[in-house]
């Protein structure tokens, strides 16, 4: 007789699954929603260079 | 001279033929986004700041030799530079970069909500933290693009040739991250909550 079982590994997947491609119910509808919403905290994030590493490249640039 | 109305080959254009402003105007309009792409992929403000600094004097070489295919467009152009940097400098540490600072405010970000109450500014330096530490846990090539699409203000098409993958993938790679992003702000949620 074949015996036949269930791997125990599977049970839990939710845990490890956060980077698993999207399979599911979320819309593209709402990751755009989502996206909308987080767009101004993203462009929070935004920095610039130093005003020294700019003069440094302006000045590299008229030394050539 | 006002540069502000003259698109990036224009400016190319006054650059190569010898006037700097062409190359200042370049720098005033795309710095942010290629200096935010950079840093948020390295992690080190130090290190981004090389890294962008290298990238335009690769660029500066590029124009003054005359190599500079006039049929690509600047930004992309610049974003390939430096991302490619960002890559060598990876494969020479082989390792991750330390996170030298909080670094948290910026004295314009001070000032700009100088007047909100203590409580305020606490929560959102947390969802700073939070989001900017969340980005870092996305996969590189998710966080790759979602960096080349929201601050670089890349196209998927050259996302995709700057990535060498398919404009299906590129498009997909932003879903996952977005989806991921989400899930991963709705945890934080629950973690307040409970």
């Amino acid at each position: 007789m074949t015996k036949t079982s269930t791997s125990k590994t599977n049970v839990n997947l939710q845990n490890h699954s956060m980077f698993q491609p999207r399979t599911d119910i979320e819309s593209d509808a709402e990751i755009d929603l989502f996206y909308d919403q987080i767009k101004s905290k993203l462009d929070r994030l935004a920095k610039n260079p130093q005003d020294e590493t700019i003069n440094k490249i302006l000045a590299y640039s008229r030394s050539k | 001279m006002n540069l502000q109305s003259y698109n990036d080959q224009d400016l190319v254009k006054l650059y190569v033929t010898g006037n700097e402003n062409g190359l200042q105007e370049l720098l005033r309009r795309h710095k942010s986004k290629i200096y935010t792409s950079i840093y948020l992929l390295v992690k080190d403000q130090y290190l981004a700041e090389d890294i962008f600094q290298d990238a335009f004097i690769k660029v500066i070489n590029t124009l003054r030799s005359g190599r500079y295919n006039e049929e690509g467009k600047f930004l992309p152009w610049v974003m390939r530079i430096a991302h490619n940097l960002v890559i060598d400098y990876f494969r020479k540490e082989k390792r991750t970069p330390i996170i030298t600072s909080s670094d948290g405010m910026d004295v314009f970000n001070t000032l700009q909500f100088y007047d909100e109450s203590a409580e305020d500014k606490m929560l959102r330096d947390q969802t700073h933290k939070d989001l900017k530490a969340m980005i870092q846990l996305l996969p590189d090539e998710q966080k790759e693009v979602l960096l080349m699409r929201h601050y670089a203000d890349l196209s998927f098409k050259e996302i995709a040739d700057l990535t060498d993958v398919s404009i299906n993938t590129a498009l997909g790679r932003m879903r996952y991250a977005l989806s991921n992003l989400r899930k991963m702000l709705k945890t934080k949620e629950m973690t307040y909550k409970g």
